[in-house]
């Protein structure tokens, strides 16, 4: 393990709008900042004038800074924001649970972080998440197959996309927060992989299409999520985990699904596909019940 | 007249409450070990005694489509189409479009 040398500070600042599904490119640009930055220096990072924050980007924050290279290199300190809601959705993302603060933090109830870097698909965390919205959403524990029927299918892709490198293990995070207010449980799953698109087996016209500029991911995901993409096994069997995710959606067992891969985002509810100029490493869904 | 009562068989109480991926390698609980432990031998018991076999779905966290393709349509690749639909019956109250979901992997994994 590489130790975190003496090196200077360098202050980044996140934008006012920390959502990965409100302002994707903003958060991915933050993201890259810190990554980039981190080869040189050590990070201290100012969510002071976060006044909208949402646990997708906190999710994608936390599994930036805890990749293996920036955890062992670098130090990342913070703030947290003074907007009151901001910092009490921070507070209760679970934020703290993996990433150090000066101050004394009140353990999270309404959320909770976690991370694997498994090959396996987990359903007893996919219920203990799924049990920990609803307990403090309804104050009683239940079950939620929509919630649960997402979870698997993010892990078997995960697992998928692992399968594919052979021995190697993708890491991936799963997160749950309560919505009192709202009233709705947010997920979100994100892996650090090679992505959705090196997962599906794209046809030679749409390959030939893809490099002359005609067809892009964006269209590429939306034929995924429509069940028109075959997966890269070739099995007729396999690739209909996010088919079955969007049927969800379309049946109104799920609400906000979101797509951030690679340089794709995809607002499913909104039928908003398209292109970011800034590619995410990596999958991430969002979705509420 | 009496009519033979047909076989029961509930996921969540005979299997498990948490159902997982389509592979014993890729998790617990997957579709692979429920139609080789439980869903196979009773299947085969309901076929022989020559009655139908209720499977039960609720009760259970629920399912990804990995898991029911390898149970329902391994069955099916096992035996066939036309003979997995003879003898099955489904319940599903938590969420009944899983019947369909099921009969469309019976359908699509061998000719009928």
């Amino acid at each position: 393990m590489r130790k975190k040398h003496r090196r200077p500070f360098s202050e980044i600042k996140a934008p006012h709008v920390f959502s990965m599904v409100q302002n994707p490119e903003g958060v991915i640009t933050l993201l890259r900042e810190i990554e980039i930055l981190s080869r040189t220096h050590h990070i201290s990072l100012d969510l002071s004038e976060v006044q909208i924050l949402t646990t997708d980007a906190v999710a994608a924050l936390v599994a930036t800074i805890q990749n293996g290279d920036i955890k062992t290199t670098t130090q990342v300190r913070g703030n947290q924001p003074l907007a009151d809601a901001a910092r009490s959705r921070l507070i209760d993302s679970g934020f703290f649970s993996h990433v150090e603060s000066i101050q004394p933090v009140a353990a999270p109830t309404k959320g909770r972080m976690i991370e694997r870097r498994s090959k396996k698909v987990e359903p007893a965390t996919a219920r203990d998440l799924i049990h920990l919205a609803n307990q403090a959403l309804f104050g009683d524990s239940r079950r939620c197959p929509p919630a649960y029927r997402v979870l698997i299918e993010s892990m078997n892709n995960t697992h998928n996309h692992a399968a594919r490198r052979s021995q190697h293990k993708e890491t991936w995070w799963a997160t749950v927060y309560a919505d009192i207010e709202r009233g709705r449980a947010c997920y979100t799953f994100l892996d650090t992989g090679v992505g959705i698109f090196k997962s599906v087996k794209v046809g030679k016209l749409k390959r030939l299409l893809k490099m002359a500029g005609i067809e892009s991911d964006a269209t590429i995901l939306r034929d995924i999520l429509e069940g028109k993409v075959e997966s890269s096994t070739g099995q007729p069997f396999r690739g209909k985990g996010l088919p079955a995710i969007n049927d969800l959606l379309k049946r109104g067992r799920i609400k906000s699904l979101v797509v951030v891969a690679n340089d794709v985002y995809a607002n499913v509810e909104k039928e908003e596909f398209r292109p970011m100029r800034t590619p995410f490493s990596g999958t991430l869904l969002y979705w509420e019940v | 007249m009496s009519v033979a009562q047909g076989l029961y068989l509930s996921v969540a109480k005979e299997f498990s409450e948490t159902p997982g991926p389509r592979s014993r390698e890729e998790g617990d609980w997957s579709g692979e070990q429920f139609l080789e432990d439980v869903l196979g031998p009773k299947f085969d018991q309901a076929a022989r005694e020559g009655t139908t076999l209720m499977i039960d779905l609720d009760g259970t966290e629920g399912y990804a489509t990995s898991f029911l393709e390898s149970a329902f349509g391994g069955l099916a690749r096992r035996h066939s189409s036309k003979r997995v639909l003879d003898v099955l019956q489904f319940k599903s109250n938590d969420e009944p479009y899983l019947i369909d979901e099921i009969k469309k992997y019976v359908n699509d994994a061998s000719p009928r």
